[in-house]
């Protein structure tokens, strides 16, 4: 096998590459993979649909679905807050919820109303990430997530119910 | 689904190398066997990578993750749900009138995928309104239909409409249990499309399910006045100023101009109407949509539902 050297001493991806080659052809270099297999699977199941779907379904409960998304938190860039905007309509109930996860940071969640009043946040919530409300006027309300310490990692979800 | 861009530079080297050297030890097998496994799990080229280099998009390049100006804007901008949109006119007390709903015989004959995604959203909303009127075999026959035109639009590829028909027809009889398979199927296909960046699909369908609602509910409006309606009407300009904007954050949104056009007009007559109501005149706000908007929504049906 042949022993490699590091071009750069700087880039991590070489560095695991020149580890890996040299190491005897022994289980190590496959658990290496394993490990590496792991991380892979760990952060693509982060934010997909299979994951999301299964979410929502739990969290709405007895609430039919409305709508929901779903992005990698690091796709927001340096943002540490993100605005989205759904519709509600006047005398309908819905049930908000965050189904963000993965990331190490703390987050607070809020939802505002269509004149941008904090209507709830789970900072001083009981219910954890979940908010039932029926829309006293038709309007953008919005959904918010703020990142109070610097993370990019993990993924930004929700989920809209009614009744 | 998105790859760590250094774990998958390590599979994709680690792989090459593998190869190359014709390891045959057990643990190179097992390594390679694994790095395998781990790029069909997270795709050798990273999903969105490929997707900007295809569609061309603005993208906002940050840190490891690249999303495109579409899939930002989708998680900014939620549309609201049709079949909600159908519940709420119902309980205004909008009746069920046969012949209002769209031909599904001719469901076949679209063959532009355009019309094609706008068709299916038009069949899915008189699903809707079919099943919320305990109408079920119409519903049946409207759920043929989108099936029909998910499968030419491919979206066999992220789910199987199949079963979805089974279940539905196993509970013709109950039309709570048929609400709650349309919410499901409603729920996975809106996932999978955002999981799959089918933009295209997911917004031209709500069009298609959007202009579709508003006709059934206008025209019904026009033969049994009714205030509440009017104004949930009026409230529709809400969704489709996100539609509009959705719509020209697409890749190429000219292919999409006249639609486009149509739904402009349509917002401001809304918007006028809203003041209108507003104002607390609303006969004048309704002699005002007969005139105007009425036509305006079946002149883009008309255009929707045309085989061209």
């Amino acid at each position: 096998m042949l022993a490699q050297r590091l071009t750069s001493p700087f880039d991590p991806a070489e560095r695991l590459q020149v580890m890996i080659l040299n190491l005897k052809p022994n289980f190590a270099s496959g658990l290496l993979v394993l490990l590496l297999l792991l991380l892979t699977y760990g952060t693509n199941a982060q934010c997909d649909e299979k994951r999301v779907r299964k979410l929502t379904t739990t969290h709405l409960g007895e609430y039919s679905y409305e709508t929901a998304s779903f992005r990698p938190l690091s796709g927001f860039g340096n943002s540490r807050s993100i605005d989205a905007v759904f519709i509600a309509y006047g005398d309908e109930k819905y049930r908000v919820v965050n189904l963000s996860h993965g990331h190490s940071g703390e987050m607070v969640f809020q939802i505002l109303d269509a004149k941008r009043n904090v209507i709830f946040s789970n900072e001083k919530s009981q219910s954890g990430d979940k908010h039932d409300f029926t829309a006293p006027t038709s309007g953008d309300y919005i959904i918010r997530f703020k990142y109070l310490t610097e993370t990019k990692d993990g993924c930004v979800a929700f989920a809209i119910g009614y009744k | 689904m998105t790859s760590h861009p250094f774990l998958h530079r390590c599979c994709c080297w680690y792989l090459s190398n593998a190869v190359y050297q014709r390891r045959s030890s057990r643990a190179g097998i097992m390594g390679t066997m694994l790095v395998v496994a781990s790029l069909v799990l997270g795709g050798c080229q990273d999903k969105d990578d490929t997707q900007n280099a295809q569609a061309g998009q603005d993208t906002s390049v940050v840190s490891e993750t690249v999303i495109t100006k579409a899939e930002t804007q989708d998680f900014l901008h939620s549309l609201p749900n049709t079949l909600h949109l159908a519940r709420m006119f119902k309980r205004t007390g909008m009746p069920y009138v046969t012949g209002l709903v769209h031909n599904t015989k001719v469901a076949q004959s679209y063959v532009d995928p355009t019309a094609q995604a706008i068709n299916l959203g038009i069949y899915s909303a008189d699903m809707g309104y079919a099943v919320l009127h305990n109408q079920n075999q119409e519903a049946l026959k409207s759920l043929k239909a989108v099936k029909i035109l998910a499968d030419a639009l491919q979206l066999n590829v992220l789910y199987d409409a199949g079963p979805w028909l089974g279940k539905f027809e196993r509970n013709l009889n109950n039309s709570d249990s048929v609400l709650a398979i349309m919410a499901q199927l409603q729920m996975q296909s809106d996932l999978l499309l955002r999981d799959n960046a089918r933009y295209d699909v997911l917004y031209l369908s709500f069009a298609g399910a959007y202009a579709e609602s508003l006709f059934l509910a206008t025209q019904l409006e026009k033969n049994h006045p009714n205030p509440a309606l009017i104004k949930r009407i009026s409230e529709q300009q809400l969704a489709l100023g996100k539609l509009i904007l959705l719509i020209e954050g697409l890749d190429d949104p000219e292919r999409y101009m006249i639609l486009l056009t149509d739904m402009k007009a349509i917002q401001d007559m809304m918007l006028k109407l809203d003041v209108g109501l507003a104002e607390k005149k609303p006969e004048k706000a309704r002699q005002m949509a007969l005139k105007e908007l009425y036509p305006k929504v079946e002149t883009l049906r008309k255009r929707l539902v045309a085989q061209s």
